[in-house]
């Protein structure tokens, strides 16, 4: 019998393929990096990048809310149950990202890491605790002991925060070694403790109105120490580059409205365009920085029909004049191909084209796309010390810092584009709302103290929001021109959370509910 | 019915040779009652004696006889026997029909152990070669739509090489795979590539759909087998060397577009606007003039690019402009199949090629397939069976984003006569700066893919006694995919993102090797007295999956319309939907396994099987898993002397349990990190990378997941084979279920993956052929085929669970994929809520309100009944299918009603109020007057305002019953004659001509969208979810098949 020939083929089939076949052992991803393999300073990055992502994405919703930008369609379609989704995931992951750097800090004394993490985490847990009024705080980040967590009541996560940040402060001043890289602070732990403090700043100005000494004292104290951002070169802010491609470096607004063929994220809105033109008796020198028309022919031509408004008593402004051509507060109306026509955005903040009157569409200007985010200006903390100093009589002149806050402001505008304006131009603007100042009521002066804060709050709603409820200014807001319903004096809790979190006591909130510093009447603005 | 029959080499070899005195002689000729045709082999034997003959290659017989008296028996195996008193006669001839009582066949069943059908206790799905080959359809899987009770097949898309989703006895894994296992001639065939298949080489295809059934492959058996014999892989022994051609014209057009308004056109609010997407504008009646298409001013330069296209225009309706974009394209499909016996050695060999050009030209599919396969033996007792299978498969289709507006073009835009690219940089030019112009899609942008496989089977068997054998068996299923996806740059940002500006090219490459090893032993047939036998089978099986992916991202294209990535600035490496990018993997898991049958005459039959498996997917403690199935297989009228009769000709009853496992997909287990290298930029636009801790909680404690069924059914011959009834009732619970869970973010993870969860599956599957007519050579015959299944979540660990890219949800107590959407508001009489302020309906998120279910993608039966006709030659068959309720929810409707292009929303001057009562936006509550009543709305709104802004707002008014009727295929065929065939040297032609999808008609969507519901562009798991993919397809074939 040939069996030896049959144990040999058989033998050499299963030699060939079995080894590696009935291998049980394989768990282990072999197409991912395992925890292990972790760098403290690329863990800072995702870190550093979440201060700027989670705040970006919430100033889209309050730009809208605030007339910074134009709003379409109602405020309940504007702020859905959905809104937070995003910086809610954000916050929370990136605290076990804080808490890693934490484990590092211990092991190899990495303190700037992680104090100037412990400082964007609390960022984030503020602006989150802003916009709800409410946070996770004590049992968040730990699944294994509290998988439904409760929610903390948002003064509860406030007191904490001001400890973060304090920690934050102290982790800062140990003279570790800095990350490889640091977008914010450039390497300088001084540049951290500075907007730490800021942040303290903007807590005890947010909270005059329910504790009103404790943030007359604070807010004494900080300017006591002096370590607050005063200075331009001490800005926060998020600088995008020029290159466009596979990685896209180029500011968002200045992405969807910039390159060919692509629709803008919406219009400008009317009442702010015409009230930096037409309000003072010089037109806002920042206007032609912020705002760039396409075209400066008159929209209402009636042979292009480009403006469907025009005659409609609905509209306050439909048309502001001279080619700034955006809509009004609310409008829902269908949107016309008018995309390389109607005004967009300028060179401040997003790095679009300067408007020297050229009027060409957007898309055919060299405009590069490397503009800003302002996190955290020096002209805003000058302005909350100004409200401060009026509101709670803080050490300084109320005056004294809104005009500074105008002053450094403007520079930092006009040097996106140099040449066009100078400093005679900021004397005049100053001078005229020095004077506009001094003459008015005390509601009055504050209302221009927001107003100006305001103004430079072009690119980011996240603060304007937060002023907007705490003071109900600027007045010249314009109201909505359909039945938008309440103005959200909140946001909603996530729905990725409520349909997560198992807790019984956790429940869906109203747009009208206020946050614990908010202690206006509702109704109190629209 | 080509069926390898049991004991045919007894009957055949029942001749006898000695003769009797002989006074007379008898002759006769003896046919099929079937089609006429003449039969030989038939044994005529006279009855009572030995005395006998068979019948020659042409049916005549000639028996001598004693000169008085005596019967005539007649018998061939598969047909009643007839016994014929000679009488005086001198010739008799007889036509023969099949046997109601059919003898028992043999089945190929799991691990291509072959059984007699009688022993099976559940049910089994066979669909013959006749109803597959010579199809226009390359894809076998929609060849078997609707033939088979209990399988039912969605397609993702209308386009040539679209996937289909197969789901056999419905869902029973949330997250997991629920695609049935392919088996191509005893072995792994990749799933995925089941349209590299040639329809004409498949003898027989067998679906095993309960788990007693398909427990023997392990987990990926439990969503039932494919089981697919092709002609090349099965040769027997063949005299002569024998050659199969068939040639086959096919043609494709779109099966439907919807009947498009042409009396409005752009504008809003009845007046025109030629700016607008939407068609709420002027009457063209009204004989307006407006700016043309590109002079409106709003996209700047296109005055200086084309200033002969400025100026005014009519205003009038182009009423071709979105037909003009498909034409009846042709393909041809040819296959050659051979076989031949020298000596001990059988070969086969197959070859097909198919072309084909969809309803655009820019959709094509080319396939070759070459397959050879042996069989022999190697010594005595050593049988060896190989084969080689190679095929190419290539496909190209537009970019996906090619329907997203095609469909609601402007009615009286001129496309096809206007320009569609920048005559200077190629740049798409349209009638919107923000959309692009889908003629410019269908030359600058691309998807293709070319999938390379080579498969090889080799199997050894040493029969050690004529009872006992042992066996090894490999199958390697080699193959890559390699896909890439273009788009010239010029396109508009919108449509994918800012980089379609600058131009892309993704290249993915993705290999698989599939190893799968099976040892077998066998004992068959062994006798333990004379009532009792046993057969039992004893394997192993190791089976290996590994992948290898590559890919690579680039934007910013140089020159233009040259795909190259070194024509491209930047490089990234790509991702796939899955976001996996570069994959270096692999899985295994091993089944040792068993199978007892135990036989107790001819009428009671029992069978144990049990396999354990170890999968690689989870950790140790969860990777042996062992499930069991026993079945039942009762014959009433062979236990029972007498049950037996002409109107119950045969009974057989079955029952079974079986088990099965779901593994989880691997790597859930273990953390991961994340790594970005280009998270984001730095100030100097410098890339800057991250890691991140990945926001999955993985799960160390993962098992798989748990699947039992009960199944019972019948199988009834009644009215002498008149009817022939199948029926099977099944029930499967999925225990375990491994779900995708949302943690609350406030935990600082977004999911983690657990067991939990129940689905169960019940069903109903009938399958009832009645033959009202059979004589003269003329057969009708009527196939009906009847599946209803419910699947239901049970016992799940959170109020609902979301799967599948969103739409569906498991939700406890509710059918498995329910749609939980924003809905309208109502009151408690179920009125809707109006809003005071502008007359449109209140919406759920307006108010505040969560979600909730309001619609069920699951139909509640699916019927199709074959209507068949053969006489002689020629043979009919028209499949009507009807599909009752199944909810989906249409992108398509939503943005047709929308634009306001289909004569759905024609009539529209007037203004309307919807039905419903006032309410509170803020709250969801109804207002109530004073005296506490609600208040009814009167307020009046336009038809613009009620289709563009509100109604179709809130995702509720978008799902829409998809109930269905459909003519799915009528087939026509005629075989040329013998007497003919007998003057050629072909041994046989056919000529046939066959349509698939006909006629449909989806009877409770909007009239005039003529949607076909059953494209569905949902993932594998996902149902119901029309996001304008491709539509379907209708298709022609002509085919002529000859055998010589």
């Amino acid at each position: 019998m040939k069996l030896n020939k049959l144990k040999y083929i058989s033998f050499l089939l299963v030699i060939a393929f079995s080894c590696d076949s009935t291998d049980l052992d394989l768990q282990t991803n072999p197409d991912t990096l395992t925890l292990e393999s972790a760098d403290p300073d690329l863990v800072f990055n995702t870190v550093q990048g979440n201060l700027f992502f989670l705040d970006f994405g919430l100033s889209g919703f309050t730009t809208r809310l605030t007339r910074l930008a134009y709003l379409f369609g109602s405020y309940g379609d504007a702020v859905s149950q959905t809104a937070m989704n995003g910086a809610w995931n954000t916050l929370y992951t990136n605290n076990n990202n804080v808490e890693a750097l934490a484990d590092f800090a211990e092991t190899d004394e990495l303190y700037y890491h992680l104090g100037a993490a412990q400082i964007i985490k609390a960022k984030n847990y503020l602006t989150v605790t802003d916009f709800i009024g409410q946070a996770v705080y004590t049992e968040a980040n730990n699944p294994t002991e509290f998988p439904n967590p409760n929610f903390d009541d948002g003064s509860v996560v406030y007191n904490a925060l001001f400890t973060e940040i304090d920690e934050g402060i102290i982790n800062l001043e140990k003279g570790a070694r800095a990350p490889t890289t640091d977008i914010w602070g450039e390497g300088i732990a001084q540049n951290w403790i500075n907007y730490g403090n800021s942040l303290k700043l903007m807590m005890y100005l947010q909270t005059r109105l329910v504790d009103e000494n404790a943030s007359r004292a604070g807010i004494n104290a900080l300017i006591s120490e002096g370590e607050l951002i005063d200075e331009l070169e001490e800005d926060f802010e998020f600088q995008f580059g020029s290159t466009g491609g596979a990685v896209e470096s180029r500011h968002p607004l200045f992405v969807a409205n910039y390159i060919s063929g692509t629709p803008t994220t919406g219009y400008q809105p009317n009442g702010l365009m015409s009230y930096m033109k037409d309000s003072m008796a010089v037109q806002d020198p920042r206007m032609t920085y912020y705002f760039y028309r396409q075209t400066l022919q008159n929209p209402d031509d009636p042979d292009l029909d480009l403006l469907r408004c025009d005659g409609n008593p609905d509209y306050l402004f439909c048309y502001v004049g001279d080619g700034y051509w955006g809509r009004d507060h609310a409008d829902n109306d269908g949107v016309p191909g008018d995309t390389n026509l109607r005004t967009t955005y300028g060179i401040y903040p997003v790095g679009g084209q300067y408007d020297d009157g050229a009027g060409i569409p957007a898309s055919s200007t060299p405009a590069t796309g490397a503009g800003i985010y302002p996190l955290m200006l020096s002209a805003w903390v000058n302005f909350a010390l100004a409200e401060a100093a009026l509101e709670l009589g803080t050490t300084g002149n109320a005056v004294a810092y809104l005009e500074s806050g105008i002053r450094l402001h403007m520079e930092k505008v006009f040097s996106f584009a140099p040449g066009n304006h100078d400093a005679t131009d900021i004397q005049a603007y100053v001078d005229e709302v020095v004077a506009e100042y001094n003459a008015a009521t005390d509601a009055g002066k504050l209302d221009i103290i927001i107003r100006e804060w305001y103004l430079t709050s072009f690119g980011s709603g996240v603060l304007a929001y937060n002023n907007y409820r705490r003071t109900g200014y600027p007045s010249f807001l314009q109201d909505p021109i359909i039945a938008a319903g309440n103005f959200p004096r909140s946001f909603f809790i996530p729905e990725s959370e409520l349909n997560s979190n198992a807790n019984p006591d956790l429940e869906q909130k109203s747009l009208t509910d206020k946050v614990f510093w908010d202690t206006n009447p509702d109704g109190f603005i629209n | 019915m080509k069926k390898i029959l049991l004991f045919s080499f007894v009957l055949l070899t029942a001749l006898v040779s000695e003769s009797w005195a002989q006074e007379r002689t008898i002759s006769g000729k003896v046919t099929s009652v079937e089609d006429g045709s003449t039969m030989p082999g038939v044994n005529v034997v006279l009855k009572g004696t030995t005395n006998g003959t068979i019948t020659d290659v042409d049916g005549n017989y000639t028996l001598s006889v004693p000169s008085e008296g005596g019967t005539l028996t007649f018998s061939f195996i598969g047909l009643a026997t007839e016994e014929i008193e000679i009488g005086a006669r001198s010739v008799i001839d007889l036509a023969m029909s099949a046997d109601v009582k059919q003898l028992s066949e043999v089945v190929v069943t799991a691990q291509g152990i072959q059984r007699d059908s009688d022993a099976l206790g559940y049910a089994i799905g066979q669909v013959d070669n006749e109803v597959i080959q010579t199809r226009p359809e390359a894809d076998v899987s929609r060849i078997l739509r609707g033939k088979v009770p209990g399988v039912d097949i969605t397609a993702q898309g209308g386009f040539l090489g679209r996937n289909t989703n197969i789901l056999i006895r419905g869902q029973s894994s949330v997250n997991g795979n629920n695609q049935p296992l392919f088996i191509v001639d005893g072995v792994y065939y990749d799933q995925e590539r089941y349209q590299d298949l040639d329809p004409n080489n498949i003898q027989e295809v067998n679906i095993l759909k309960g788990l007693a059934a398909s427990s023997l492959y392990g987990q990926e058996g439990r969503n039932g087998v494919i089981l697919i014999t092709t002609k090349t892989g099965t040769v027997s022994k063949t005299e002569g060397f024998k050659i199969t051609v068939q040639h086959q014209v096919v043609w494709n057009q779109i099966s439907n577009l919807p009947d498009f308004q042409n009396t409005y056109g752009q504008g809003a609010d009845n007046s025109p606007n030629v700016t607008f997407v939407g068609n709420w504008g002027g009457r063209f009646s009204d004989n307006y003039t407006v700016p043309g298409s590109y002079a409106t001013g709003r996209v700047p330069g296109l005055d200086l690019l084309f200033p002969n296209l400025q100026g005014d225009v009519p205003y009038q309706a182009f009423e071709n402009n979105v037909s003009d974009f498909f034409t009846t394209n042709t393909g041809s499909n040819t296959s050659l199949i051979a076989n031949t016996t020298v000596g001990e050695t059988n070969v086969g060999f197959g070859f097909s090629y198919n072309d084909e050009t969809g309803y655009i030209q820019q959709n094509d599919l080319q396939k070759v397939n070459f397959t050879v396969s042996v069989n022999t033996r190697l010594m005595e007792k050593l049988k060896f069976d190989a084969t080689l299978q190679y095929t190419v498969t290539e496909d190209n289709r537009p970019t996906f984003n090619f329907f997203d507006r095609l469909l609601y073009l402007p009615r009286n835009l001129d496309i096809q006569g206007l320009p569609f690219e920048n005559p200077v940089d190629n740049s798409s030019v349209f009638y919107r700066p923000d959309l692009e112009n889908p003629l410019w899609q269908l030359e600058n942008t691309g998807i293709n893919r070319v999938r390379k496989a080579f498969f090889a089977k080799m199997g050894f068997t040493y029969e050690i006694t004529d009872k006992l054998s042992l066996g090894y068996r490999l199958g390697i299923d080699d193959w890559r995919n390699l896909e890439t996806s273009q788009r010239n740059k010029g396109g508009v940002a919108d449509q994918v993102g800012a980089v379609a500006v600058l131009g892309t090219l993704q290249t993915r490459n993705d290999e698989r090797l599939n190893l799968d090893q099976n040892f077998l032993f066998t004992a068959n047939g062994l006798e333990i007295n004379q009532d009792f036998s046993f057969t039992g089978q004893l394997g192993f099986n190791i089976r290996s999956l590994s992948r290898k992916q590559s890919s690579l991202f680039s934007s910013g294209q140089i020159v233009y319309d040259f795909f190259r990535h070194e024509n491209f600035v930047d490089q990234l490496p790509g991702t796939d939907a899955l976001g996996l990018g570069n994959l270096d993997r692999q899985t295994n898991v091993l089944g040792l396994y068993g199978m007892g049958e135990f036989s107790f005459r001819d009428y009671l039959y029992v069978t144990f099987t049990g396999r354990n498996d170890w999968g690689s997917q989870v950790e140790k403690s969860n990777q042996s898993l062992f499930y069991p199935s026993a079945s039942v297989s009762f014959i009433p009228t062979e236990a029972f002397e007498g049950l037996e009769s002409d109107v119950l000709n045969r009974l057989r009853l079955r029952a079974s349990y079986g088990s099965s496992a779901g593994f989880p997909s691997p790597f859930q287990t273990r953390p991961t990190l994340v790594a970005n290298a280009q998270a984001f930029t730095d100030e100097n636009g410098s890339p800057v990378a991250i890691n991140s801790i990945n926001s999955f909680l993985p799960n160390p404690d993962l098992r798989p997941e748990r699947l039992e069924e009960v199944e019972v059914g019948l199988n009834a011959l009644l009215f002498n084979g008149k009817i022939d009834l199948d029926l099977s009732l099944y029930n499967r619970v999925s225990r375990d279920q491994v779900l995708t869970r949302s943690l609350p973010n406030s935990t600082g993870f977004a999911s983690t993956v657990i067991n939990a969860g129940r689905i169960d599956s019940k069903g109903i599957e009938i399958g009832l052929t009645l033959t009202p007519i059979e004589a003269n050579g003329f057969r009708w015959y009527l196939t009906n085929n009847f599946t209803a299944t419910r699947t239901e979540a049970i016992d799940l660990p959170e109020e609902f669970i979301n799967y599948a890219n969103g739409l569906n949800y498991a939700i406890e107590g509710q059918p498995l994929g329910v749609f939980r959407l924003e809905y309208v508001v109502r009151d408690d009489e179920g009125n809707m809520l109006i809003n005071p302020e502008d007359g449109t309906m209140i919406g759920s998120d307006e108010a505040g309100l969560p979600n909730r279910v309001v619609g069920d993608p699951n139909p509640d039966f699916k019927y199709t009944l074959i209507n068949g006709l053969s006489y002689k030659g020629i043979q009919l068959s028209v499949q009507l299918e009807y599909t009752q309720g199944g909810d989906i929810f249409s992108l398509t409707a939503s943005n047709l009603l929308r634009r306001g292009v289909t004569r759905d929303t024609e009539e529209r001057e007037g203004s309307y109020i919807i039905p419903g009562v006032l309410g509170d936006p803020g709250t969801g509550e109804p207002i109530l007057d004073e005296d506490g009543n609600t208040i009814k709305n009167n307020i009046q709104l336009g038809a613009n305002d009620l289709y563009f802004l509100n109604t179709i707002d809130i995702n509720e008014n978008l799902v829409f019953d998809a109930s269905l009727i459909r003519l799915r295929e009528v087939n026509l065929s005629y075989t040329l004659p013998e007497k003919i065939m007998n003057r050629t040297p072909l041994e046989s032609a056919t000529f046939s001509f066959n349509v698939q999808n006909l006629w449909y008609k989806a009877v409770n969507f909007p009239e005039y969208m003529n949607f076909d519901p059953e494209v569905s562009s949902a993932n594998a798991n996902g149902r119901g979810f029309d996001t304008q993919s491709d539509p379907s397809m209708k298709k022609f074939g002509a085919a002529i098949r000859v055998t010589f």
